[in-house]
């Protein structure tokens, strides 16, 4: 061990990277975390305080990339199909925060779990043609576990029992759900009115004081990062591996190698360039990598490495996001509360109605996603909206886009298939000068049908809770392009859900990771963000990302696992 | 490095053109400004228009930062008196106070 500089290095400081840094560290290993991005989060000398960088300002973090990526500095490219030529878009494609916290700064902190089914999705409903469904290599069973824990962990607030099609639980949310907004309670009893199941979302946000932490206080922007960390997700997990005193957290440190040893079986540990571009090497006993799902197989490509299904960066997964809007007569006060406080699940679980519009296309069967009851907050994007012109100010005092909006948004299960991926562009490069990743990606017809069948039962929720008007559109978007016309949510997905590009699975020639978060081709690399998903699912990855991750650390670290029923307490 | 590239352009710098050239907001706004012409303040409305919809791209960026200004916090100099919150009912940052659970609950 005396040459090593750390039992493990972590890629990737986001909610994956930072509970199993949390797990290992509390099994007594030392752990080195690189983050790419800045850090505006918590400091890093002891004892580790919050940061207050964090601030519910539109220009700061909407309009000028604060927790970065900058799309100048590291752009992405997309297409759609290979007929598309190299590329059909350079910029903006999908970014989630790269900074200290990852994707959970950006995130409101809704931690729904998945089903059951989700884990065996092939065997209870497939197959569908033109889609590699596969079964996940483990089941909820053994998962519930870890969901247990990383609720715990993170500080997740809820109601057990309020969701009818929840997957069965081992003990109720270490909190209870925070208050209703306002508007969600309009929308969630027409939704009940209609039939559908309506619930309090889980989120972490916390409800009461927890963790030393305090409770949110409905400041209305989650997504700017929390300014008075009462959303636990991943702050409290880095914190307490810092506080062991065995955790380095490093940031601006952009990992340009993993580095392999003579038998090509194991990894020796990461190469990569610090604030100043200077190349740095740390040595480690094990390396995980937890950058997300874009940039952990773009370094894998990049490297050669772990590629012998040939399936990394294949299966790439969003959720395909319908969005039903409705015009109210009045305010629906959209930016008081945690962003979204209700849930609905109805879509993920096909009905009478469903099973027969999926026959009459020729498909198994269609499940959408779970719909999120929301609002329009942001101004400045509001005004962008409006053309300029002497109506822009009557406009935006009457604010149909923004204060008299309600939204729901379906996060629409997508079905993986090989040809949507994350390759290297041929010549679009970062400014380090390597090859910018590339999203080539088509929606499957499952999406488009369960968005069309979905989209006028959510419109007439919408208008049976007083909206004036209603009506949806995706991302993303349906229908042919058009060379030149611009869709205001563009062409690539906008979802910041992105999975499945290192597929988890037993076979290792039909998919990249084992069941322990392994990777098949190097004993000791192991994966640790939403890369291993084997399918979407309809619903938020955070919570499994580290359910999952605190699996992996557990199983590696031999640290005992959680049994259920374990009695729930702050950490 | 990006916010300087994006302002000042890349300036023939290899460091800033790993991607090609980059034509910095102020020349933008140099060229943009020198096609409205000198006269532009002066004239009336109606030519003001004419002359913009003859430029597209400068208009669409003058349009994105008068939002900005207009909609964006009083910290960068615009929205003086929080002006443009005020007519639009926008409550802004309401840190360190909130809401309170019952004005959540009832909007009121």
């Amino acid at each position: 061990m005396s040459d090593l500089d750390a039992d493990a290095v972590i890629v990737g400081s986001g909610p994956g990277g930072a509970t199993f840094a949390d797990v290992l560290t509390a099994a007594g290993w030392s752990v080195i975390i690189l983050e790419k991005g800045r850090n505006h989060l918590l400091d890093l000398e002891p004892p580790y305080g919050l940061k207050g960088e964090f601030s519910n300002d539109e220009v700061k973090f909407a309009q000028r990339h604060f927790l970065g990526p900058d799309p100048l500095v590291e752009p992405r490219t997309f297409r759609r199909t290979e007929a598309d030529g190299d590329r059909l878009f350079t910029g903006d494609v999908n970014n989630l925060p790269s900074t200290v916290g990852g994707g959970g700064t950006h995130a409101d902190g809704k931690l729904p779990r998945f089903r059951e089914e989700d884990f065996g999705l092939l065997s209870a409903r497939g197959p569908v043609d033109g889609a590699a469904l596969a079964d996940w290599p483990l089941d909820y069973a053994e998962l519930e576990p870890h969901y247990a824990e990383a609720e715990r962990l993170i500080g997740t607030a809820g109601e057990a029992g309020a969701n009818p099609f929840a997957a069965w639980r081992s003990g109720p949310y270490p909190m209870p759900a925070g208050p209703d907004m306002f508007g969600a309670v309009l929308s969630a009893e027409a939704a009940e009115r209609r039939g559908l199941h309506p619930y309090r979302a889980p989120t972490g946000a916390n409800s009461v004081p927890y963790d030393g932490r305090p409770a949110c206080n409905n400041c209305g922007f989650c997504a700017f990062g929390c300014p008075i960390h009462a959303k636990g997700d991943p702050v409290a997990s880095l914190r307490r591996a810092l506080l062991t005193g065995r955790c380095r957290l490093q940031p601006e440190a952009y990992v340009t190698d993993v580095l392999v040893d003579g038998t090509g079986r194991g990894a020796t540990g990461v190469r990569y360039l610090d604030a100043d571009r200077r190349p740095q090497q740390i040595r480690a006993a094990h390396i995980v990598l937890a950058a997300g799902a874009f940039e952990t197989p773009r370094l894998l490509l990049r490297n050669g490495i772990g590629n012998s299904s040939g399936l990394v960066g294949r299966h790439l997964t969003y959720h395909f996001q319908t969005f039903t809007v409705g015009g109210f007569p009045f305010s629906m006060r959209g930016e008081r509360g945690r962003c979204v406080t209700h849930l609905m699940d109805d879509p993920i679980v096909p009905g009478p109605a469903e099973d027969a519009a999926a026959r009459a296309a020729g498909l198994p069967f269609i499940r959408g996603g779970t719909v999120e009851h929301g609002s329009s907050t942001l101004p400045i994007q509001e005004a962008l909206n409006y053309p300029p012109g002497p109506q822009h100010n009557r406009s935006m005092r009457d604010s149909a886009l923004r204060d008299r909006l309600w939204v729901f948004t379906m996060q629409g299960e997508d079905l993986p298939q090989p040809a949507n991926r994350i390759d290297l562009d041929p010549s679009v490069v970062d400014a380090w000068g390597f090859p910018a990743g590339r999203v080539t990606y088509a929606p499957h017809r499952h999406e488009l049908l369960a968005s069309a069948h979905w989209a006028p039962i959510l419109e007439a929720v919408m208008l049976d809770a007083g909206a004036e008007w209603s009506f949806s559109s995706t991302s993303p978007p349906m229908g042919e392009f058009q060379p030149g016309l611009d869709h205001p949510l563009g062409l690539a997905p906008a979802s910041k859900h992105v999975m499945g590009t290192c597929r988890m699975g037993t076979d290792p020639s039909t998919s990249v990771v084992g069941p322990e978060g392994r990777f098949h081709d190097l004993d000791n690399l192991l994966c640790a963000d939403s890369s291993v998903f084997v399918t979407a699912a309809g619903y938020n990855p955070t919570l499994t990302i580290v359910a999952l991750a605190h699996r992996a650390a557990s199983l590696l670290s031999g640290s005992p696992l959680p049994s259920p029923g374990t009695t729930l307490s702050a950490p | 490095m990006a916010w300087r590239t994006r302002i000042e352009g890349s300036q023939g710098l290899p460091e800033r053109e790993f991607n090609g050239p980059v034509v910095g907001l102020q020349a933008q706004y140099a060229d943009g400004l020198g096609r409205l012409g000198d006269d532009f303040v002066g004239a009336d409305p109606e030519e003001q228009d004419r002359r913009l919809a003859t430029d597209p791209a400068f208009s669409r960026l003058l349009y994105e930062h008068a939002c900005e200004g207009t909609y964006g916090d009083p910290v960068y100099g615009g929205n003086r008196d929080r002006a443009g919150w005020v007519a639009t009912g926008f409550a802004g940052d309401v840190q360190p106070r909130g809401w309170s659970d019952d004005e959540v609950r009832t909007g009121e």
